[in-house]
């Protein structure tokens, strides 16, 4: 195990509004990747490549180019598996539709240079999800057939586990079984989202509530709450109804009493759904790629969402060999208001540095 | 071959709206900039037979354009009923009501940094002027996008 396995790289996902602005094209967003001293890249077909779903001769030799001349590695390719593209709410896409999509996914990542395709699957939201067939992505059955031919092609299918599933829910046993029962194990593996890591609010959320009415104080007692139950250092007893009791006494209306029953769609308060340090360090070594979520970075570079120190310690102690690559999600709140590129570059100034730790404690 | 079953509960609430009101579309994302600042009349012969708005898709991704469950719009008050609504998108126009029927291939993509123009045919078009528009958008993709944008439109 050595922090020297875990690399850092970017989702173009994290430059959204940029993108979708002009005010960045790719060339400027992997500019921008490079300057935050990131290595490794994602990239979304449906957001990027004009010639989506194929990759066409031109771009291959720009994406080339532009790659080897920032020394920047591609990493994963975003798939996605909508169903539903008619006005008849019967007619829907079906197994062997979906597999087909899939493989045309599988085939652009190799023909990009990416050893991941993020897999969109059911598995997605753990245990969480609809059994409705029109509402869901790639399912087990066809995780299974398309195995064989991501492992031929050399692309792993990466099932990312997002809040509020849990990489412990046991969401995600019937992909296992499928790694399992194929034996294709270069074929696919668990990913972990970072949301599913995530202690307390962003300061973002918390003026949202104040915006929405909420007093101050009792945000932050909230959050003092929140982090205090969500750090797992073994001091993390919190008594949920005397909150509520305090609370009620320090004035909470409507906006502070909803924030113990639903936040985020993260869980309640009372019982946010996070997986602690100790189960993604036990997780780490099974894990194949990560998406560093965050919605936030104050200006010092350090987090009030995740405590990234533990995580990134869990991670490195774990056995973690491979990249965390920034998913930035701020700007879906507020849009066109916050800096991408600078909350970017502030995630990796703090990556870098829980990285050095760990070098330096010997991990 | 058999897998282990794993039974999911469902989190997520689908919109059971029918979107054929400005007020189905108001938990939608917000966005300032999914409408362009201009809108313009269409002649012909020197009569104005409608008007056009450019319009953005939201979120993070191009879509196939058979993924368009709903356009909505409202301009200065006033509902904009489907029947008049045309796309002017890619070299093609056709009336919104041929989207999701079969006719477009699937890989056919709104791209993520193209406006869609949006051709109303009402004879005698707008008066050219400042105009208040609303318009809300609901996606088939699996997240359900609905988004939204409020603003005024210069339409010449």
């Amino acid at each position: 195990m050595s922090s020297k396995d875990i690399k850092l790289g970017v989702s173009l996902y994290s430059y959204q509004e940029a993108i979708w602005r002009g005010d960045l094209d790719l060339e400027g967003a992997l500019t921008a990747v490079k300057g935050c001293g990131a290595t490794g890249v994602e990239i979304f077909g449906e957001a990027i490549i004009p010639s989506f779903p194929y990759i066409s001769d031109d771009f291959l030799y720009k994406w080339n180019y532009m790659l080897e001349n920032l020394e920047l590695e591609p990493v994963c390719y975003e798939h996605f598996a909508d169903r539903q593209f008619w006005n008849d709410p019967d007619k829907y896409l079906d197994d062997d539709a979906i597999f087909d999509v899939t493989m045309q996914y599988l085939r652009s990542a190799k023909k990009l240079g990416c050893k991941f395709v993020r897999m969109s699957h059911t598995g997605h939201n753990g245990i969480w999800g609809s059994n409705d067939i029109r509402h869901q992505t790639v399912n087990a059955e066809v995780f299974a057939r398309l195995l064989p031919y991501a492992e031929e092609l050399g692309v792993k299918m990466a099932l990312e586990v997002h809040a509020p599933g849990l990489l412990e829910d046991g969401g995600n046993d019937d992909f296992l079984d499928a790694i399992e029962k194929t034996g294709c194990y270069e074929g696919g593996g668990l990913m972990l989202d970072l949301s599913g890591c995530f202690r307390d609010f962003s300061p973002m959320q918390a003026q949202e509530y104040v915006k929405r009415g909420a007093n101050p104080d009792i945000i932050a007692y909230l959050r003092q709450m929140s982090r205090k139950a969500y750090t797992y250092d073994g001091n993390n007893d919190v008594d949920w109804e005397e909150v509520k009791a305090r609370i009620i006494e320090m004035g909470a209306g409507e906006v502070e009493l909803g924030i113990l029953d639903m936040t985020m769609g993260h869980g309640p308060l009372t019982n946010r759904l996070i997986s602690p340090p100790s189960v993604v360090e036990e997780y780490a070594s099974k894990l194949i790629y990560i998406h560093g979520k965050m919605h936030w970075i104050n200006e010092d570079c350090t987090s009030d969402e995740i405590d990234y120190h533990r995580y990134i310690k869990a991670l490195a102690r774990g056995g973690y060999k491979g990249y965390i690559s920034t998913e930035f999600e701020g700007q879906r709140s507020v849009p066109h208001t916050l800096n991408e590129v600078e909350f970017v570059r502030r995630q990796h100034i703090l990556m870098r540095e829980c990285l050095a730790e760990c070098e330096a404690e010997g991990i | 071959m058999e897998l282990k079953k794993v039974e999911r509960k469902s989190s997520f609430k689908r919109p059971v709206k029918a979107f054929d009101k400005m007020s189905d579309f108001d938990n939608g994302r917000y966005n300032p900039l999914l409408l362009h600042n201009y809108g313009r009349n269409i002649y012909r012969k020197g009569q104005k037979i409608g008007y056009c708005l450019d319009i953005r898709i939201p979120g993070y991704r191009g879509l196939p354009i058979n993924q368009i469950a709903k356009l909505a719009f409202e301009v200065d008050g006033k509902w904009i009923d489907d029947d008049c609504k045309y796309i002017w998108y890619d070299g093609k126009d056709f009336p919104i009501s041929a989207i999701g029927t079969g006719r477009f291939d699937n890989e056919w993509m709104w791209k993520y940094q193209d406006y869609l123009r949006v051709f109303f045919e009402i004879p005698g078009g707008i008066d050219q002027g400042i105009h208040h528009v609303k318009y809300g958008i609901y996606l088939r993709d699996h997240y359900s996008t609905t988004a939204l944008c409020e603003k005024d439109v210069t339409i010449v």
